[in-house]
């Protein structure tokens, strides 16, 4: 018994003796220049210089500018995209860009994305669950999953040290998911538990119905599956959705703080080995407008006006003048100190801008709260908003305009996470990533194309949305009436 | 370790016999030896029956029901049945094997159980 007690013992004790000698602390030894001087008992070897001069024979590098971030595309084994941004710093971000999201759920196949979301990076064929939580917390590296409506993003956000770890920890999560049934059984307990609390925002709700009433095709399909309904998916439809998904061909794999040669490293031996294909031919989602409402009594009446941003992702003059109109619709309800907030008069309590593009199509609108009773009057007002853009815009309102959109643009890519993301979308979308494009055409917009703009997409057919009690839905045809008037 | 190579012989022979004497009572009563795993003794059996499928469950539910109802009144299972049972196929094992190896990682890479027994 006294054996072992020493085994235990013995790797603690050897710690003491080094402590003892003070070879523990040779680590922080800084060359000591000393000026000896003879005496009786040895000399002393204290330093003479004082401290308002740089010690002699000490070499201070010299600290160096950073450099410029370099950015690399490329393509990694079987085809897939790639670009890598080699900022200098000390953090990396690496995102795996899966193209498809809730655009390519069948009736099979419906919530599967939202589902993946919940699962990504749990087991593998290759790792527990709790090994990778485990891996990731060692390496000080955070982990995060969002489901799109034409992507699933995987990100892990990490240090440069261990930028190859990471990459390899994310694309074997992304890859080889196992999936097990009990594992996903497990968690559409908590899947289910989040969307009833989503089905019950208002905000959320319309944002769901707006894409049901004004798309047909993949886009309409809901990214939220229906609470009652997402008990019927199991291992298998999600394998099923994998298997059409995560193909070689629709994956991208973008890097910020790495090098795209460290990327390629990594990750050729592991995409070798990934299932070969093109991104699915999916039915092309078109624009048609209409009008959907939800009766949910407690609810404070929501309602939302939206028409067709024509052009998409591919187009950059059109996203480029999508975002200076959000923020030209923004600019009334964006953050001022509280005595300078102008109370919004008329029947709405609260506006905020719907902006979002897609691949090939996009929405514009706005959304309002109200008070009940007047949600008519709410998206006649909301379409005034509209109205208004179409008429020509003042040209320090479009500056500021264009300002905000651009300095969005930029807070959002400074960030390593959110480059990498702008990174992924745009190789999906347009095969290249260019953010200097975007911000000069950005800045060539004059005030006669936003209103030529805003005048084109208010021909398109009307989207309206409503949440609320039933004695606050307004009429569709009556609204749409008004608009051509 | 030279030892356990000397008597590996003999350890054979009776590992056979065992095993035949042990299948012959499992089918007297129609169990599967899966089904002799107790969740109250082992809380990784009670994991692995946490995860696996409804109808395995319902199936070992009512084998073991039918192994009680038998041992009540003190007789065995019909011999034309007794012919059909198939007493060493697994349902549990690759399982319990797994969750065994993830207590073995959680142990060495340091973190708690999701599951503990407390002596209320």
């Amino acid at each position: 018994m006294v054996r072992g007690l020493a085994q235990h013992l013995r790797p603690l004790l050897a710690g003491v003796n080094s402590f003892a000698n003070g070879q523990a602390f040779a680590q922080y030894a800084v060359p000591a220049v000393a000026v000896p001087k003879a005496g009786m008992f040895g000399g002393s070897k204290r330093i003479l210089t004082p401290l308002s001069e740089p010690l002699a024979n000490v070499n201070i590098p010299n600290p160096t500018a950073p450099k410029a971030p370099e950015l690399q595309t490329g393509t990694l084994a079987n085809g897939v995209k790639a670009a890598a941004l080699d900022a200098s710093g000390p953090n990396t971000c690496v995102a795996a860009f899966v193209g498809g999201g809730s655009s390519v759920e069948t009736e099979e196949t419906a919530g599967a994305s939202k589902l993946l979301e919940y699962m990504a990076f749990s087991a593998t064929h290759n790792r527990t669950s709790f090994r990778i939580a485990r891996e990731l917390e060692k390496y000080g590296a955070v982990s995060s999953c969002a489901a799109g409506r034409e992507h699933i993003a995987y990100v892990i956000e990490g240090t440069r040290l261990q930028a190859s770890e990471v990459t390899e920890i994310l694309l074997d999560s992304v890859l080889n998911q196992k999936l097990a049934d009990w594992e996903v059984h497990d968690m559409l307990a908590r899947v289910e538990e989040d969307l009833e609390s989503a089905y019950s925002n208002p905000a959320l709700l319309a944002h769901e119905l707006l894409h049901k009433a004004a798309f047909s095709g993949g886009l309409s399909n809901s990214l939220l599956p229906d609470p009652a309904s997402v008990n019927g998916l199991s291992g298998e439809a999600l394998r099923a959705f994998m298997a059409q998904t995560f193909v070689a061909g629709n994956i991208a794999v973008t890097g910020a703080g790495v090098s795209l040669a460290q990327l390629q490293a990594v990750a050729d031996p592991l995409l070798a080995g990934a299932a070969a294909g093109s991104a699915p031919a999916a039915a092309k989602s078109a624009y048609t407008g209409g009008f959907l409402a939800c009766l949910s009594p407690g609810a404070e009446p929501t309602v939302a006006v939206a028409f067709e941003a024509k052009g998409g992702l591919g187009d950059l003059k059109s996203t480029a003048t999508a975002a200076v109109v959000k923020a030209l619709l923004g600019s009334s309800s964006r953050e001022v100190l509280p005595y300078n907030r102008k109370a919004l008069d008329g029947p709405l309590t609260s506006v905020t801008p719907l902006v979002q593009v897609y691949k090939s199509t996009g929405l514009i609108g706005v959304m309002g709260t109200t008070s009940s009773g007047s949600s008519a009057a709410a998206a006649d007002a909301l379409t005034a908003k509209l109205k208004a853009l179409a008429s020509s815009t003042g040209e320090a309102q479009l500056a500021a305009a264009k300002q905000v959109a651009l300095g969005g643009y930029q807070s959002a890519i400074s960030a390593r996470s959110g480059v990498v993301q702008d990174m992924g979308l745009q190789l999906l979308a347009r095969g290249k990533f260019s953010a200097q494009e975007y911000a000069a055409a950005v800045a060539g917009l004059s005030a006669a194309d936003v209103s030529k703009y805003v005048g084109e997409v208010l021909k398109s057919p009307l989207t309206m949305v409503a949440v609320g009690g039933i004695a606050s839905l307004p009429k569709y045809d009556v609204v749409a009436g008004k608009l051509l008037a | 370790m030279a030892l356990s190579r000397l008597v590996a012989p003999f350890m054979d022979w009776a590992a056979t016999r065992y095993q035949a004497r042990l299948a012959s009572n499992l089918k007297k009563y129609g169990l599967r030896y899966d089904d002799l795993y107790d969740p109250m003794m082992d809380l990784d059996v009670a994991e692995a029956l946490r995860r696996l499928p409804e109808d395995v469950i319902v199936a070992r539910n009512a084998r073991l029901k039918r192994a009680m109802d038998l041992s009540l009144k003190g007789t065995f299972l019909p011999e034309e049945l007794q012919a059909q049972q198939t007493p060493f196929q697994h349902y549990m094992q690759d399982l319990l094997n797994e969750i065994k190896s993830e207590r073995q990682e959680r142990a060495q890479l340091g973190g708690f159980a999701p599951y503990q027994r407390t002596i209320p």
